[in-house]
């Protein structure tokens, strides 16, 4: 049965809810909604899967031969990385990350956000399926995780400064972070190149005329549409029948996914019921989803750009083998972290974006092979042939980098994580010196 | 007439449900009448999806909203986090009671 993990991570999530004497009727609410919410994602995963490989069949025929891959987007990562022997564990696990790196002073983030833990789990499902090691994968899972929090801590004063939200907001979700640390040298560059750094798009000219992508149907129906065209040709009822359906994916894959995170409501209850009580000596952060920032209109404007630009893109690459198709309306929420560094500038938000995306259209594909065995070692999407990518979260460089020290067997991972520790506590103090001075300056 | 309350987060995903318990709790303690909705900003960009929006009293939303959005809203993001949620609860009772 492909529901099994499902089940036992709802029994793992009943377990953390008996422990906090939650009413019986709303543990088993929770756990319907976790493993409802996982197998509605599963069978829409199965269909999609199913329906877009005879669409790619169809486009090699048509001599388009490179794309193989079927992309199935964000929501279906949740069933990849939850629905897993990684995903039983993964809530627990960073929990207890989180809680040692609070209680050692490494971070001052305490993430509440639950939901965006399976991204950590299926980097660490497809790291286990690429280098064929369970320790691998929960180590990648892992060392994600203490990213993630750096880079919460790190990007916390910026996006409270440019979403305009109070001192305690920390963005802590796990792709947009990884994305962040780019977008400082990408700056830096577009600052020093002359006629570049004065470029300057307004985000109501942008909506004005793509606005339309903002629409999930809308933006899936006109996907279709062009992907069914190359694929059949214009004398084809198909066509429009490809663009109904990827239409209707981007609408059913989000509300899957909106129950399973229902599901996990009661634990983000559970995180804020057992915070730090030590909040007055020290400054905490709370680490919420990059949600906060999709309302942002530089960040709206850029995610709609990015849109048109990244199918243009899987075209003209060489060696590209991944045609994004049910991953482009999140695109808002891997940027969100990186627009304020280029401080609102939609022209270089997008220009960066585009680059990193266009060596995540790379990665996706390196990776490829992995997570069709991923989908498999998950029996998600077993024995059909079918090879299934997934932008979130491959397309990310913690993919790439949490890939490469997977062949550098164990020895890779503790040193990457000495590092990172090292860089959370030089990043730790240096800030406690920070709030020091600007202590000292207040009083004096 | 019952006020109207809508609650927007950014995806769908989590945030307005926790948002939509603590203001349920709130005017269930308050003794005040009201019915919430909640909604994700993701599905509400349009124009026309505007009006619909702007057809309720109140917005408590944790990302900012389109500039068609004619109706007083007010940031959630503290009831989230829990530090400031008391005065943004009471924002709200003041604009209930208006």
């Amino acid at each position: 049965m492909f529901i099994e993990y499902g089940i036992f991570l709802s029994i793992v999530v009943a377990v953390i809810m008996i422990l906090d004497r939650q009413p019986a009727l709303t543990v088993v609410r929770s756990m319907l909604k976790i493993a409802g919410g996982l197998a509605m994602l599963i069978m829409l995963a199965q269909y999609t899967a199913v329906q877009l490989g005879e669409v790619l069949q169809e486009l090699s025929l048509h001599g388009h031969n490179r794309f193989q891959m079927v992309e199935l987007g964000g929501s279906v990562c949740i069933a990849l990385g939850m629905s897993s022997l990684i995903g039983i564990f993964i809530i627990p696990l960073c929990w207890f990350v989180n809680f040692l790196m609070y209680r050692l002073k490494l971070t001052d983030c305490i993430n509440i956000d639950v939901y965006n833990l399976h991204q950590n789990a299926s980097i660490g499902v497809i790291v286990w399926a690429f280098s064929d090691s369970l320790f691998n994968g929960f180590f990648s899972a892992v060392l994600l995780h203490v990213w993630t929090l750096i880079m919460a801590d790190f990007g916390a004063e910026k996006n409270q400064e440019y979403f305009e939200v109070r001192g305690h907001v920390a963005i802590s979700h796990p792709i947009a972070n990884s994305f962040l640390i780019f977008a400082y040298p990408l700056n830096w560059l577009f600052d020093h190149t002359p006629v570049i750094n004065r470029v300057f798009i307004k985000a109501e000219q942008v909506k004005k005329h793509m606005g339309i992508f903002s629409e999930g149907l809308l933006a899936g129906f006109l996907e279709g549409l062009v992907i069914g065209l190359a694929a059949y040709g214009f004398h084809s009822i198909q066509v429009i029948e490809l663009g109904i359906l990827m239409g209707c994916m981007h609408i059913l894959l989000p509300k899957a996914g909106s129950v399973y995170a229902d599901g996990l409501h009661q634990l983000t209850k559970i995180v804020k019921r057992h915070f730090p009580k030590d909040t007055d000596a020290r400054t905490v952060l709370v680490g919420l989803d990059a949600a906060l920032a999709v309302g942002d209109p530089n960040v709206e404007a850029t995610a709609l750009l990015l849109i048109p630009t990244m199918f243009i893109l899987a075209f003209i690459l060489p060696g590209n083998r991944v045609l994004p198709m049910l991953d482009l309306v999140n695109l808002c929420f891997y940027i969100s972290c990186m627009v304020p560094v280029f401080r609102g500038n939609i022209f270089r938000a997008y220009t960066g974006s585009a680059l990193l995306f266009a060596g995540g259209l790379y990665i996706s594909s390196w990776m490829s092979d992995a997570s069709t065995q991923a989908f498999a070692k998950t029996s998600i999407i077993a024995g059909s042939g079918i090879r299934i990518v997934d932008l979130d979260p491959m397309a990310s460089p913690f993919m790439a980098v949490s890939a490469a020290i997977s062949k550098t067997g164990w020895a890779g991972y503790v040193v990457c994580m000495i590092l990172l520790l090292l860089l959370a506590k030089l990043l730790y103090r240096n800030r406690e010196r920070m709030r020091k001075s600007k202590k000292g300056e207040a009083a004096s | 007439m019952k006020k109207r309350i809508l609650v927007l987060c950014g995806a769908g995903i989590g945030s307005s449900t926790a948002m939509f318990e603590i203001i349920d709790d709130f005017c269930k303690r308050e003794h005040i009448q009201v019915s919430i909705d909640k909604a994700a900003l993701l599905d509400f960009r349009g124009d026309q999806e505007c009006e619909v929006i702007n057809s309720y009293d109140i917005v408590v939303s944790i990302t900012k909203v389109p500039a068609a959005v004619k109706v007083k809203v007010i940031n959630g993001i503290d009831l989230i986090t829990g530090f400031g949620a008391e005065e943004v609860l009471d924002e709200i009772k003041t604009c209930l009671q208006a």
